[in-house]
């Protein structure tokens, strides 16, 4: 039986030693057998059965020596080992698993947030073919820095003359009120000059592109549409190619439908356009010279570089300064890449918000790494066990990274659940307004980088205790542990780490500081007018209003019948809203000022209706506004702001004072009054020269509506709808509320205001439990010291103090640091802050106040333990 | 690849025995009172890592005795000394008070 089994097993063992192993356990065997002689023979049986249990392992362990696979088989037993024995030690600390695992969920949660939005904006290319040939072309000169708007003449030339580039094409914002399909509506538009399409690198999905011939003059008029228009207006039709899309006054044919994936390239656009048409359509004049308002794009001819571009480019900028010097004096030509120029400063904002969250990161891991230390050190005695039970040093160390490892893994499945909370709110918010927000996904990439990172954190909180607690000192801390010594280099190290802590947490709470101070201070702005229960509607007449009488009446009736509502206090219109993104610049022609040619004077232009200024709470500070018999058969009027009085007149009484707006062909408008300064742009850009003239004597197409009621918003609004609708079923309107506008100028500030506070809460709470983690765990430490010094005659208040005393010290330390690092931090701040300093001193100093308060509670907790500790207790154990 | 790996206590039980002049499978298993299963891997093993050698009996002898020829162990220097170094260890362990509450 015996021999039949070993045959059986023999088979395990290498063939190379297979006969010597058969050869020593038939000795093995023969001697048992000599031995039990004579037992029965079930007895016999029996142990000779189990004896060759031994030779099976035997086998075992002989085919596991095979070199070929010694290593893997070792080091895959020993990790799954050690995951096993992982599992257990978390299991058996329940609270310590918790504490660690949400620390490291929060920090790699938010870190892979982070690093979605940079991932999906900065990092991931433009969804063109080749990006990295698209570049953007401007024209430059001294006056206007910059990528500037090019002349379609120019174009022209760049385009027949240019070597370089293997597409150029121009394009111009546009927008068209259709008027097909069953409801009118406004469509952010492009026009392009042909092979836009080719250029990107992209087919339509139906039909065709624009071409070349498409841009000359008198070509059939065409349209190509998004795939969002398609669905959204057109129900998805597949047979859409050469429909009719109308406006007021032009029918285009549909000859093309883009992918769902094609996006316009968003450098110049705040909108995503659904519609493009070619150059030819829009009636702008394709032959001047002294007119620029093309943005041109550009695809290089493979292995050009931006060098070489930029120097052809140069050579043909020169030639048209030579033929058109009146037009092109001083003009050059500026080639960016586009992928930069689509970003603009956003990379700024995203790589402040990763540098921020990834301190976060570091807190977390730091505070992560705090509490293995403490578990390591209790756990002192445990390892020094293994250590003397034959483990080595180096099984150990593995073990403690094993721990790290996974914890830090299951941190990051944790983490990766609120990534994909915090990406999808941040998609659906957008609060900084960047562009390709769509392309912002948690994807393979991110998935990736969170488990980097969740390995690396692993790593870097399980190696500090894994070198510091074992090593050659175990076999000494089992002989010492009955006494329970405090380590002091390891001590000293985990008080480094709080001292850490504290220093990044610092820099967030300054950064947190200076972001709400300055939204505090943004939202104390006082805008120039009231906000509250204005509804706003935007409204755009199409050709069918070419007369000014035509507009006026319509406006006139408008205005009627909104001021006729019930709740509706008071109504008048703009054509161009303070804090909306209207802006319009003119010149202006002082009557009495040389003015300067080379620097001319400009403001702010708009067109209001009598009662504006009322209607908008905006005060006159001196004049009068306009009224109704401010009509075309009166004389022209003007009403200036604050700004430009100062500007232009400095301690002079404007009223009365004669502007116009041409040089050429003055026409000259009479001052009436002095408006208060509104902010127009933004909160925190100051009020700039502004000119108003009267609606009734200029006409307006595009206006903004601004209704002050009493009473429901949603109701006026439904009410207004339903007037616009009897007035004229083809306008377009949009609502909007003036608190709206207003918000929405602070709206980033605030993002960055939540964000960091977000940020600085969690980084104070960790840091509060990183100083009363450990300081606690000192107090553990030096418990019987405490109890020899009381029994000594220490008053209790005398052990406090000592023990507050040393957690103080690290506080301090780590303030310290802290405020250093945030000085210098700062700077990149700056641009982000409004009305602070990046390094006001108040902020600093209750930053690190508050900062210090948390610390001191964190030690103070412990060390009132530590005063209390029992002399009598403490010498007894020893 | 040799590892610096300090021994266990079933290693240091045979290695001990094999000293004290039991030098052959069976007769360790019931020297130290160790199962065949960790005796037998636990040889090969400390063969592998050079702290045993060893040796077939002499076929004469065996025949002598009427039984196939034995395989004889025998420690070497290396094993000796790491030998002495676990003993070493484990007397600190042996030192080690039971406690009953983690109060350190």
């Amino acid at each position: 039986m015996g021999r039949r089994l070993l045959a059986l097993w023999a088979r395990k063992v290498p063939a190379a030693t297979r006969d010597r192993w058969l050869d020593e356990w038939e000795a093995e065997l023969f001697a048992l057998e000599a031995r039990e002689h004579g037992r029965s023979k079930a007895a016999r049986w029996w142990i000779t059965t189990r004896f060759t249990l031994g030779a099976r392992a035997h086998a075992a362990e002989l085919a596991r020596m095979e070199p070929n696979d010694k290593h893997g088989m070792t080091t895959m037993m020993t990790l799954g080992k050690d995951l096993k024995f992982a599992a257990r030690s978390f299991a058996r600390a329940p609270g310590f698993t918790a504490v660690a695992l949400l620390t490291l969920a929060l920090g790699i949660g938010a870190t892979t947030t982070m690093f979605s939005v940079l991932h999906g904006v900065v990092l991931k290319p433009l969804p063109y073919e080749s990006p990295n040939e698209l570049v953007m072309v401007g024209s430059t000169s001294q006056r206007i820095p910059g990528l500037a708007p090019v002349a379609p003449a120019d174009f022209m030339d760049w385009r027949a003359e240019a070597t370089t580039f293997s597409h150029l094409v121009a394009t111009e914002a546009w927008t068209l009120d259709l008027t097909d399909a069953d409801r009118p509506a406004r469509i952010s538009s492009a026009a392009v000059t042909g092979g836009f399409f080719d250029m990107l690198g992209v087919a339509p999905m139906l039909g065709r592109g624009i071409t070349r011939q498409d841009e000359i003059e008198g070509a059939e008029p065409i349209v190509v549409i998004s795939h969002g228009l398609w669905e959204r207006r057109y129900g998805s039709d597949p047979d859409i190619v050469g429909r009719r899309v109308t406006t007021a006054d032009q029918t285009f044919t549909l000859v093309g439908v883009m992918p769902a994936s094609f996006e316009h390239p968003e450098a110049f656009w705040s909108e995503d356009v659904e519609l493009w048409l070619p150059t030819s359509q829009t009636g702008s004049n394709m032959t001047t010279r002294g007119g620029r308002f093309l943005q041109v794009m550009g695809r290089l001819t493979p292995g050009t570089t931006l060098f070489v571009a930029r120097q052809d480019m140069a050579l043909i900028a020169a030639a048209l300064v030579d033929q058109h010097p009146n037009t092109n004096r001083g003009r050059e030509t500026l080639i960016e890449p586009l992928q930069s120029e689509t970003l603009g400063d956003v990379d700024q904002a995203l790589t402040m918000l990763m540098g921020a969250v990834g301190m976060l990161l570091l807190i977390a891991c730091v505070n992560v790494a705090n509490l293995f230390m403490a578990r390591a050190a209790d756990r002192g005695r445990e390892l020094a066990v293994r250590t003397a039970m034959g483990a080595s040093v180096g099984r150990i160390r593995a073990q403690l990274l094993t721990e790290g490892v996974t914890l830090s893994l299951v941190g990051g499945v944790l983490g990766i659940g609120i990534a994909y909370l915090g990406v999808t709110t941040f998609r659906s918010i957008n609060p900084v307004g960047i562009p390709r927000v769509e392309a912002v996904t948690v994807d393979a990439r991110v998935l990736s980088f969170a488990f980097f990172v969740s390995v690396a954190t692993g790593v870097a909180f399980a190696l500090a205790p894994a070198y510091r607690m074992v090593g050659d000192r175990s076999l000494q801390s089992l002989r010492d542990g009955a006494r329970g010594g405090l380590n002091p280099a390891s001590s000293r190290f985990r008080h480094t780490l709080v001292a850490v802590e504290i220093g990044l947490a610092v820099v967030l709470m300054v950064g947190a500081g200076l972001f709400a101070n300055s939204f505090l201070r943004l939202q104390s702005v006082d805008p120039g007018f009231d906000p509250e229960n204005a509804v706003t509607m935007a409204i755009t007449l199409n050709s069918g209003y070419e007369e000014v009488e035509q507009q006026l009446t319509l406006f006139r009736d408008l205005v009627d019948g909104v001021g006729s509502m019930r709740d509706v206090t008071s109504v008048a219109y703009t054509s161009a809203l303070p804090l909306a993104g209207d802006r319009y610049l003119t010149g202006v022609n002082l009557q009495d000022r040389e003015s300067d040619p080379s620097n001319p004077d400009v403001a702010e232009y708009s067109t209001v209706s009598p009662g504006f200024f009322a209607a908008m709470q905006i005060d006159m500070a001196t004049g009068r506004e306009f009224n109704d018999l401010d009509d075309a058969g009166s004389d022209r009027v003007m009403v200036v702001n604050e700004a430009f009085a100062r500007r232009y007149w400095p301690g002079e009484d404007p009223v009365g004072k004669a502007v116009a707006l041409s040089r050429r062909n003055p026409e000259w408008y009479a001052v009436v009054g002095v408006a208060t300064d509104v902010h127009r742009q933004a909160l925190d850009e100051p009020a700039t020269p502004e000119v108003f003239l009267s609606s009734l004597q200029r006409g307006v197409t595009n206006a903004q509506v601004v209704a002050r009621t009493s009473g429901d918003i949603d109701e006026t609004v439904a009410s207004m709808r339903a007037l616009v609708g009897r007035l004229d079923g083809t306008l377009p309107v949009d609502f909007n509320t003036m608190d709206e506008y207003v918000a929405e100028s602070v709206n980033q500030s605030q993002f960055y205001t939540q964000l960091f506070g977000a940020f600085a809460a969690v980084a104070l709470l960790l840091a509060g439990v990183g100083v009363y983690g450990t300081m606690s765990y000192t107090v553990g430490q030096r418990t019987r010291e405490m109890g020899i010094r009381r029994a000594l005659g220490a008053e209790s208040s005398q052990v406090s103090a000592m023990v507050a005393k040393q957690g103080l010290l690290v506080t301090t330390l780590g303030l310290g640091v802290g405020l250093v690092a945030a000085l210098v931090g700062a700077r990149v701040l700056e641009s982000f802050l409004f009305g602070i300093s990046a390094r006001d001193p108040l902020t600093y100093a209750t930053g690190s106040m508050m900062l210090g308060v948390v610390a001191m509670i964190a030690c103070w907790l412990p060390a009132r333990r530590a005063g209390r500790a029992d002399p009598m207790g403490a010498l007894r154990t020893e | 690849m040799p590892r610096n790996r300090a021994l266990g206590v079933a290693t240091v039980a045979i290695l001990k025995a094999i000293l004290e002049g039991h030098r052959f499978g069976l007769d360790i298993m019931e020297q130290t009172g160790l199962p065949s299963g960790t005796v037998y891997p636990t040889l090969a093993r400390m063969e592998q890592r050079a702290y045993l050698e060893s040796e077939w009996e002499d076929q004469g002898v065996a025949k002598e005795a009427g039984r196939p020829a034995r395989r004889y162990y025998s420690v070497t220097a290396d094993g000796a000394r790491a030998l002495n170094e676990a003993l070493e260890r484990l007397a600190a362990l042996a030192g080690v008070q039971p406690r009953i509450a983690g109060d350190g």
